[in-house]
């Protein structure tokens, strides 16, 4: 995998500082490193509670000549970017790269947004390498540690999802293992940015960047696949292969490229030369997202004095994802080719199969706590109120049957946008957030919230994991961020430590009882916190799993099962709990509901809300013993 | 190319039919996996391109695969997990697809809360049919159920139902030993599904 590319070129790089909140796609760099981090001499890594922590970490690291890495996705740099536009002022050191791994999602598959990070460039001042694939993940990742070393930056790595989540073969190095220890020495001209040298420091930052674009060739990160046509096309990324396909399929061998890897800053003369020495006519820029290459090619051509027919977000989209069928449209477009009819008949036919498919949206995985939850929400408040939803797994309880996320904005909006509702609206007002959110970007909001007496609920569901991207720790796991026991943090004891008066903990298994606390919640006045406290059942459910192969421990598990002589067909744990695992099904013309053992995690919520007790338990202890 | 459900095991599946060519220096393999949010229940994918260059033979890169995303009509493989999700994605698909469908229905949410209706299986096929002739259906799920008494080996099944088609530029023996080296437990269930899934392809085949 790409991001283990990446990864495996760091440990040879010798970092000895890693930091990281994870997110998808970038999230099995860090656990890759978390994996491994005993493994790895003189190495320190930590899943940090969000990006600024990390980041600010790892120049602590850089500082001190370790070379460090910082990771994250896309809209994590948003979080990152209030130290690291300072951070980059003051640069790096010799010996001690600091190189940040930033993965866009182009298509928001697993995000908020599909933010466009690379014009951060313009505000960080920070060098960008955009890998088209695995083995140039890894290869750019090395470079980036020279670079950052040799112009004394930070480097920003910009490899999409599907060069993270792709995979590819690379020839491995040796590894260089990291200094023990480094020396913190003072310099005030250098990391104290206060007015005079931060004026220094910022004109020494673009000196740097205007000599590194004078030398971007040292690098060789960017090359040209020659061709004759007087049609020329600019791309980087993900966005090169898809246009070698596209004009592959087009038959269309004779268009010379630029790739570039090193996408900002650009080399003037490079491009410049790219479009005198092919004798250019038109040229096309082929990138994902907005035109930011477009952008900076337009400028350079300006400061060249050159004309060129230019295409690119005129033709191509700057929203969604690329692929080779629309660059192979776009370009079909441009050069007048025409598609063919096999393309348009199966473009039609599938559309047209496409439109027969009910929508599947994500939903909660069978036994998942959220969705006792918001079963609870939805059954104590009959969906009359306001209801501020956040980051993270329980994001998806905004799909039906709960329908109770009125907002998704970022990490902690859902709480920070509710307490400011709360002050002007007579409405009951609730928030939800996860354990990993809430001390990502929650705590700030919530002590904000009690300070000024927001009057309304605040949900923690705390399954204790960062579910939706991979179930890496919280603070609250009860493991370190390289797997040790530590001893969990009790979010209940920080909120009482930030002053609120009324908490409840309940186990959202108890559904009943989360919904009686709800009900309680609404009618006491100020902030309220009720912790709906359950592990994910993934993990559980893996657990129980590897228990029963490995034939150690004792087991005792709940089987549910649908009783049709009880059963009154109400369809209450069907579409108002819609647990994936209980199905509908047809036997003799008969409707029958029933509990499809394989995909049933034991939660037992399916017995807690039957109204008629058609669901019936039954204890099975299994004794296993070891060996 | 596979399609499917999140849960179902699309990410393993297409994990292992990268690994199996890892060794192979005349195999360049890229592809990528649906992670992340989607995978909870929604509609996920996994692409899978192998690039088989003879020895000898001189490499060009304006020829050669580069996009984990497969381009329209370009699978020779396509499997799906789930019949609704085949529906998804057939831009893949063209003549010369094999087409694989595991008749196991996970019906979503849209039809079991807000009532649209799923499809019949049949007209599912017949759409199938009208972009590929070559449609053969299997019920991976069941088999598993009745053979191990679960769902996991759903997926060796149908990879085993892949291999059948004779398209892909792997070996059987390749595939087992992969399976062997990669699958941390029920190893001889594993490899005893791989098998049932190759001879039930081919009894499909048979009697269509």
């Amino acid at each position: 995998m790409g991001n283990e590319a990446m990864t495996r070129a760091a440990i040879e790089a010798g970092i000895g500082y890693s930091s990281t909140y994870p997110g998808t796609p970038a999230s099995e760099i860090g656990d890759t490193l978390s994996a491994l981090a005993k493994d790895i001499p003189n190495f320190y890594f930590e899943y940090s509670i969000n990006e600024a922590s990390a980041i600010e970490g790892a120049a602590g690291a850089s500082w001190i000549g370790i070379r460090s890495l910082c990771t994250m996705k896309h809209v994590g740099l948003n979080v990152a970017s209030d130290p690291l536009h300072t951070i980059s002022q003051s640069g790096t050191s010799k010996t001690g790269g600091l190189v940040i791994i930033c993965a866009p999602d182009p298509g928001a598959y697993s995000s908020q947004s599909e933010q466009d990070d690379r014009w951060y460039a313009y505000h960080v001042n920070m060098p960008i390498l955009e890998p088209a694939n695995v083995p140039e993940a890894y290869e750019f990742l090395l470079k980036a540690f020279e670079l950052s070393e040799s112009y004394d930056v930070p480097v920003l790595l910009y490899p999409s999802s599907r060069v993270c989540h792709s995979v590819g073969k690379i020839q491995l190095g040796e590894i260089k293992p990291a200094p023990a220890k480094g020396v913190f020495k003072p310099a005030v001209s250098r990391f104290v940015n206060a007015s005079i040298v931060s004026i220094a420091n910022k004109k020494n930052l673009l000196g740097k960047i205007k000599k590194l674009r004078k030398k971007t060739d040292q690098l060789a990160v960017n090359r040209v696949l020659e061709g004759t046509a007087t049609t020329g096309i600019i791309t980087s990324g993900t966005a090169f292969g898809y246009t070698v396909e596209a004009l592959d399929l087009l038959g269309v061998y004779d268009i010379p490229i630029l790739k570039l890897g090193l996408i900002y800053p650009l080399n003037q003369e490079e491009v410049q030369s790219f479009v005198k020495t092919h004798n250019l006519e038109r040229l096309i820029v082929v990138e994902e997202l907005l035109g930011f290459l477009e952008n900076e090619i337009k400028e350079v051509l300006y400061d060249g004095g050159i004309q060129v027919e230019l295409h690119g977000k005129d033709t191509f989209p700057a929203a969604d994802e690329l692929n080779v069928d629309i660059v192979r449209e776009g370009l079909a477009e441009i050069l007048k080719i025409e598609l063919g009819e096999s393309y348009k008949a199966i473009m039609k036919k599938s559309t047209k199969a496409k439109s027969m498919a009910p929508p599947r949206e994500p939903t909660f995985c069978p036994g998942c706590p959220h969705r006792a939850t918001f079963y609870a929400m939805r059954k104590a408040t009959n969906r009359e109120g306001v209801f501020g939803g956040d980051i993270g797994c329980n994001t998806l309880g905004l799909r039906s049957p709960f329908a109770l996320v009125d907002w998704v904005v970022c990490m902690g909006a859902g709480l920070g946008i509710a307490q400011g509702i709360s002050h002007k609206s007579d409405q009951p007002i609730f928030a939800f957030i996860g354990d990993g959110t809430f001390f990502h970007a929650g705590m700030t909001n919530t002590l904000n919230a009690i300070y000024n007496n927001a009057n309304m609920t605040l949900i923690i569901m705390e399954n204790h994991w960062v579910g939706m991207t991979g179930h890496q720790p919280t603070p609250s796991t009860g493991i370190s961020s390289i797997g040790d026991p530590v001893i969990p943090v009790q979010i209940k004891d920080v909120v009482k430590a930030f002053g609120a008066k009324w908490i409840r903990t309940v186990d959202p298994y108890r559904t009943r009882q989360l919904i009686d606390t709800i009900k309680d919640s609404m009618g006491q006045p100020g902030f309220k916190v009720i912790i709906a406290d359950e592990e994910c059942s993934v993990q559980i459910d893996r657990r129980f799993r590897k228990s029963l192969r490995e034939k150690e421990g004792r087991i005792s598990r709940t089987y549910y099962y649908i009783d049709p002589e009880r059963c009154q067909k109400c369809k209450e744990c069907l579409q108002k709990l819609a647990c994936p695992a209980i199905l509908l099904k047809e036997e003799n013309g008969e409707e029958v509901i029933s509990i499809e053992e394989p995909r049933c995690t034991h939660c037992g919520v399916c017995l807690e809300i039957c109204p008629n007790s058609g669901v019936v338990e039954t204890k099975i202890n299994v004794h296993l013993e070891s060996g | 190319m596979i399609v499917g459900v999140g849960g179902q095991g699309s990410i393993t599946m297409g994990e292992l039919l990268k690994q199996v060519v890892m060794e192979n220096p005349n195999i360049v393999v890229t592809g990528t996996e649906t992670r992340g949010a989607a995978q909870r229940e929604g509609t996920v994918n996994s692409t899978i391109r192998y690039a088989v260059n003879e020895p000898g033979e001189e490499f060009d890169e304006r020829r050669s695969v580069h996009s984990v995303l497969i381009p329209a009509g370009e699978a020779d493989i396509y499997i799906a997990l789930e019949p609704v999700e085949a529906l998804r994605s057939l831009n893949a698909v063209s003549e010369k697809t094999s087409i694989i469908l595991n008749s196991y229905v996970i019906r979503p949410m849209s039809c079991v809360v807000d009532g649209v209706a799923y499809p019949e299986l049949e007209n599912i096929v017949n759409m199938l049919k009208d972009c590929s002739p070559d449609v053969i259906t299997i019920n991976g799920n069941e088999m598993s159920r009745e053979a191990f008494g679960d769902f996991q080996k759903m997926n060796i099944i149908l990879i085993g139902a892949a291999l059948a088609t004779g398209k892909m530029p792997i070996t059987y023996e390749e595939m087992e030993k992969t399976i062997r080296d990669n699958i941390k437990y029920d190893i001889e269930d594993n490899v005893k599904a791989l098998k049932m899934g190759y001879d039930a392809y081919l009894q499909a085949k048979a009697a269509d």
